[in-house]
């Protein structure tokens, strides 16, 4: 049984096209071009919804029981992450287009990777340490935060890239500043999120099932070691004053360590949190 | 001679306070405890890994020495990691001490006058004198219709009147309480270090009996306080495809042949009796506990001569012959490895069982010889050879549960850090305080609005405030 895989290969299909229409948007610079790109992206969003639902009421539970699953939830908050930011009128202009583009690029990649033969679609009944309401708490907000991270790393790879072409000649300060303020509002919104889910839900969890709250898991010790980076993030940020190139370097880095707690870790390192 | 007060120590200990209390070493301790964390992710733990030596060994002589002079095989133990988590926990007292004094101050005292100028303001020009005393009152109001509840005046001689608007004063405590919060879970986390706790395997022969409080522990610190009796456990699967849906057990608890209570308990659903939190562990087959049903076979004549039975590890004669038997291993589905040696695969569907044996008998000099042979359910070509030999008939694997116990004192410390974090997170990102001053000069309005992070909402604010102050100049009826 692989109920909404149809949804979820159509809005795989959907995405790639949104970031090559969005691709092509950023070249053409036409009004009705980014909206029909961005049209794409939503219709994509809506079907890989409706995938989702389909799934967790096939399981009867949250549909985060295994990596395919997973892999297309972490695609889906990427996509909300994305659309919230959109809707909240927080991404205008050209950096509307890149942030698109790059998070585009990734629900694109995600989606891709779950879809390949390596990763099963089939439906399996949850193992005995899964079955738990928390499940469904502990996954959803680090996933939340983790898509605002999202948009915080395509903003801090953006604004990486036009630091560069600033250097070159090319002025372009207040898409710089724009950036700056999103990474900032990026992490400041997916932090809680990141906090409440992954390390404290988590360590509940934990307690509940193991007896323990925290245990030193590889999963575990890479998602503090993610807190921390972000942690930094704030310290020299607001303490310290940091901005522009510096804290975009920490908002990459940090991202890239929560992706690789999240895939990096499961296939690399085995501990109690690798399930398949 | 005069007698001179010398400052040095006083001035050394302040510095040396301020060092540790300081943005600097936090940050250079944030990074230092993620690098170290993420080297004891990566590097396999001794204490989790089987073979970790081994492991370590692989890696070369360098990397070996590296890691097990630095104890980078249980980093989370380690001196070194401790030291670092101490030197955190004390940066952040001394820090938190600091800033929440400066942030109580700026709370409870009253603002300061603040110079503003066209430079960092905003400015509203006015036609009269006469017409900026008349708006300081509707100022006021207006500002305070904003949301800014404490507004004060401030008046100093020879400058122009202040207003101080503040909005969301105690939003400046949100990252003091963030910090205080995680000192109260590091609290908790020195308490855990006074836990009890173990493990008790429990197999089917001793369902039903009384068991020792110490479980496999041998510290009589980590015994429980009371008697437990598992009445049952087993397994549920899922009916159509047969996996494993849960590990339940029935206990029972009992005090001095009191009963206490009784329970059903599953993986997720633990139960806490007197302090102690018991939870189903594990579920497995004890292949060290299997039964063995053995025949010996006479190959020259293809003939069944006897049956044995024997436990996994138990010895026993063969009847008929000069032998002694001990079932050394038992596979439910048997396998060679790489490297040639025997392993078990498990309950895989097709597999074929086995048991390695001992076998131990006298040679046609009178000396002692051991061997060891593999008895599966048909007779090899092998053991079609031999003198004699081996059949598995059956096997019956006793089912076994792991039930783990813990008392953890700093389980509430721990569980209030929690709260106080996320309590100080949603204040410290979504009440932050903000500011407005006003200044009245003849003529004219200086208007700048303050906000945590340079936040541009403030300044937006500040932009309503400056056109509500001019739509709400009072007319010339009104004057």
């Amino acid at each position: 049984m692989s109920k909404g895989v149809f949804f979820f290969d159509i809005s795989a299909i959907g995405y790639i096209a949104a970031f090559l229409w969005l691709l092509v948007a950023r070249i053409l610079d036409r009004g009705w071009v980014r909206r029909l790109g961005t049209g794409l992206f939503v219709v994509s969003f809506l079907a890989q919804s409706a995938g989702l639902c389909l799934r967790g009421v096939a399981l009867g539970g949250f549909p985060v029981t295994n990596t395919y699953e997973s892999l297309v939830f972490y695609g889906w908050v990427f996509a909300f992450g994305f659309l919230a930011l959109l809707g909240a009128g927080v991404l205008r202009g050209r950096m509307r287009d890149g942030v698109g583009i790059t998070v585009g690029l990734l629900v694109a990649g995600t989606m891709a990777l779950a879809g390949s033969p390596l990763r099963s679609a089939e439906i399996v009944p949850l193992v005995p340490a899964l079955r738990s309401h928390w499940l469904a708490l502990h996954v959803s907000l680090v996933f939340v935060g983790e898509g605002f991270f999202t948009v915080a790393f395509a903003s801090g790879v953006l604004y990486l890239l036009a630091a560069r072409s600033k250097r070159k000649g090319e002025q372009d300060s207040e898409l710089l500043e724009r950036l700056d303020g999103l990474i900032y509002r990026c992490i400041a919104i997916g932090f809680p999120f990141f906090t409440l889910g992954g390390l404290f839900f988590g360590a509940i969890w934990a307690k509940h099932a193991w007896g323990r709250y925290w245990g030193w898991d590889p999963k575990e010790t890479f998602m503090l070691v993610t807190w921390l980076v972000y942690v930094l993030f704030f310290h020299v940020r607001l303490q310290r004053g940091w901005q522009g190139k510096r804290t975009a370097w920490i908002a990459v880095i940090g991202y890239l360590l929560a992706l690789f707690t999240f895939a990096g870790v499961n296939f690399l390192i085995r501990g109690l949190h690798s399930y398949v | 001679m005069s007698l001179r007060h010398n400052p040095f120590p006083r001035d050394a200990l302040n510095r040396l306070l301020s060092v540790l209390g300081s943005l600097r070493l936090a940050a250079a301790l944030i990074v230092l405890l993620a690098v170290s964390a993420a080297v004891g992710g990566i590097v396999p733990q001794a204490a989790t890994t089987p073979n970790a030596d081994l492991i370590y060994r692989s890696y070369g002589i360098f990397w070996y020495r590296l890691i097990t002079r630095l104890s980078l095989d249980d980093v989370f133990h380690s001196p070194w990691f401790f030291a670092l988590t101490g030197l955190f926990a004390l940066n952040l007292v001394l820090c938190t001490s600091r800033r929440a004094r400066k942030t109580l101050a700026s709370l409870f005292g009253e603002p300061r006058m603040m110079i503003l100028s066209e430079a960092d303001s905003r400015t509203i020009a006015m036609s009269s004198e006469k017409r900026v005393r008349c708006t300081l009152q509707r100022v006021a109001e207006i500002v305070r219709r904003a949301g800014y509840r404490r507004i004060v005046r401030l008046d100093c001689a020879g400058s122009p009147p202040q207003l101080v608007g503040l909005r969301r004063r105690w939003g400046a405590l949100g990252a003091d309480i963030v910090h205080l919060g995680i000192l109260v879970i590091l609290l908790g986390a020195l308490l855990g270090a006074f836990r009890a706790e173990g493990t008790l395997r429990i197999d089917e022969t001793e369902k039903g009996q009384l068991l020792p409080a110490c479980g496999m522990e041998e510290q009589t610190e980590n015994c429980l306080a009371f008697d437990l009796k598992v009445d049952d456990f087993g397994v549920e699967t899922h009916g159509e495809t047969g996996r494993v849906k849960d590990y339940w057990a029935t206990i029972s608890v009992w005090q001095e042949d009191h009963l206490l209570r009784e329970a059903r308990i599953s993986v997720n659903r633990p139960v806490t009796i007197q302090g102690f939190g018991l939870y189903v562990w594990r579920y497995g087959a004890d292949l060290q506990s299997a039964l063995v049903r053995l025949r010996i076979i006479d190959p020259a004549r293809n003939m069944v001569t006897a049956e044995i039975e024997s436990r996994v590890g138990e010895t026993a004669p063969v009847p008929g012959k000069q032998l002694l038997l001990k079932p050394l291993q038992y596979y439910r589905s048997f396998a060679l490895d790489a490297t040639g040696n025997p392993v078990d695969l498990g309950s895989t569907p097709g597999g074929q069982p086995a048991v390695l044996l001992q076998v131990t008998g006298t040679d046609s000099t009178g000396e002692e010889t051991t061997y060891r042979d593999l008895a599966l359910p048909f007779l090899s070509e092998t053991n079609a050879k031999a003198e004699v030999s081996f059949l598995l008939a059956e096997a019956s694997v006793p089912a076994y549960i792991d039930l783990h116990y813990v008392r953890n004192p700093g389980y509430p410390t721990f569980w209030w850090g929690f709260v106080v974090v996320m309590v100080g997170l949603a204040i410290a990102f979504y009440a932050r305080p903000s500011s407005i001053r006003i200044t009245m000069e003849p003529g004219r309005l200086l208007l700048r609005a303050e906000g945590r992070g340079g936040s541009r909402r403030a300044e937006q604010l500040a932009a309503d405030l400056a056109t509500l102050l001019l739509d709400s100049q009072p007319t010339e009826a009104e004057e």
